[in-house]
């Protein structure tokens, strides 16, 4: 179910990231919300399918998205990478990891962006893609790291109930 | 025959009696001694009615506070339809307007064939300015279609499906298209950037560039027809040290709120690829 599941969420998030998401911005940075879902759930211990979750993921914002493919093909299971390396150190505050992970993938995904399109001939100023987008990407995907976590730990709660020991 | 007569100078005493009443009462010389006799009794009848009916209401109100409470209910119901209803018709009149400007748009080129569609969507990253629309291949939209509204260009399509299309906006940082400035009669480039603004670049130095100069696509390149309108001149920035001029330009689009485009079907961009040494 934890794998199936990963079809209408992740659909359901595209579309909330391409219509609603999308326009709500800080200058011009504007939120992740795959990006942030990936690692939140990738932070729930008792998920067993997160490299599924991430794949599909990365898959679906390539193919939705005008960015080059690679850059969430690269970046998602980088993310996912990170996190199984962090959760063996610091697994006692989930609550802390997701906003380590938030900005590393946050400045790791914009950083990706910024240099693909460099290399696909669409020159940045290096000045004003960090002022006006990365620094801004990286502090509102902080703003709903909080409860898009809370959402995910919920939602991996119910998919994968914890058994009680008697 | 002397008790019949008695009867009879009865009867006749008694109808005189009653044809005297009702004279009296007909000419209205009997209302105020009725009255006299009445208004005490409908005071009685007043005090008696006022008592029964807070009576009634006594026993009756709880009742009537819970059929109220239902009415209440189901009108507030009746009210959020309503209201629910009133935004949905606000939203397909602004949504017809917008139609009806196309159309006007579309009937004042009528050499061009235009598919209308509706934005369903933005690109999910902030680095790039690219819109979703609700036409794809089934509709016979290619890549590499201009893209307007009303007012002027928006972009060209760059990517199709079946249902959907991607188009590129002009304020993408990966836009350069060529156009011409009416007024100072030359040919430059407008350029897109991350912040959604958008510039004209690589105009000629020996040209006065003029604010509110009006920037219009020039067709070079075979990219875009010619002719569609851009936006204005904002505010030049001559520079002496500079080898070509520049100028911030305001667009005559508004790409934050774009609901609706016309994709125009008919032109076919030029491949000039295999042309390029």
């Amino acid at each position: 179910m934890g794998t199936l599941l990963a079809f209408p969420i992740i659909f359901i998030l595209l579309v909330l990231q391409t219509t609603l998401f999308s326009q709500v911005t800080l200058l011009h940075g504007s939120v992740d919300l795959v990006l942030l879902w990936v690692a939140a759930w990738s932070l729930q211990k008792q998920v067993t399918s997160a490299w599924f979750w991430t794949i599909l993921a990365a898959i679906a914002v390539a193919y939705i998205s005008a960015i080059p493919w690679y850059v969430p093909v690269i970046c998602y299971p980088f993310i996912t990478i990170i996190e199984k390396w962090i959760n063996k150190r610091v697994w006692q505050s989930p609550l802390l990891m997701m906003f380590l992970v938030t900005i590393i993938s946050s400045i790791v995904s914009n950083g990706l962006s910024y240099v693909a399109l460099a290399l696909s001939g669409v020159a940045i100023p290096l000045k004003t893609g960090l002022v006006q987008v990365m620094i801004p990407s990286v502090l509102i995907n902080l703003l709903l790291a909080l409860p898009v976590f809370a959402i995910a730990r919920d939602t991996a709660q119910w998919v994968y109930p914890l058994e009680v020991v008697e | 025959m002397k008790r019949l007569s008695q009867r009879t100078l009865q009867s006749i005493t008694i109808g005189l009696i009653i044809l005297g009443v009702l004279a009296l009462a007909l000419s209205g010389l009997l209302n105020q001694i009725v009255g006299k006799v009445i208004d005490p009794l409908v005071a009685v009848q007043g005090w008696f009615a006022s008592r029964t009916q807070a009576m009634v209401e006594f026993f009756t109100v709880p009742r009537d506070v819970a059929t109220l409470r239902q009415e209440n209910a189901s009108l507030k119901d009746q009210v959020s339809q309503l209201q629910s209803e009133l935004l949905a018709a606000r939203q397909q009149l602004t949504e017809t307007d917008i139609l009806y400007a196309l159309l006007d748009f579309a009937r004042a080129k009528p050499e061009n064939k235009y598919v209308a569609a509706s934005v369903i969507g933005r690109d999910p990253s902030p680095f790039v300015k690219y819109i979703i629309v609700d036409h794809g291949s089934d509709d016979g939209i290619v890549k590499g279609m201009p893209v307007v509204t009303q007012q002027g260009l928006v972009g060209k399509v760059v990517a199709v499906t079946a249902t959907a299309a991607r188009v590129q906006l002009i304020t993408d940082p990966g836009s350069i298209l060529n156009v011409h400035l009416e007024e100072a009669n030359t040919d430059c480039q407008v350029v897109g950037s991350v912040t959604g603004d958008v510039s004209l670049e690589m105009v000629n130095p020996g040209v006065t560039l003029v604010q509110g100069d009006l920037i219009l696509t020039s067709g070079l390149g075979g990219l875009y027809p010619s002719d569609i309108l851009i936006g204005q001149v904002l505010s030049p920035e001559n520079s002496d040290s500079t080898l070509f001029q520049k100028a911030t330009v305001q667009p005559v689009v508004d790409f934050v709120n774009l609901k609706a485009v016309l994709i125009i079907t008919n032109f076919r961009p030029v491949d000039y690829t295999p042309l390029v040494p």
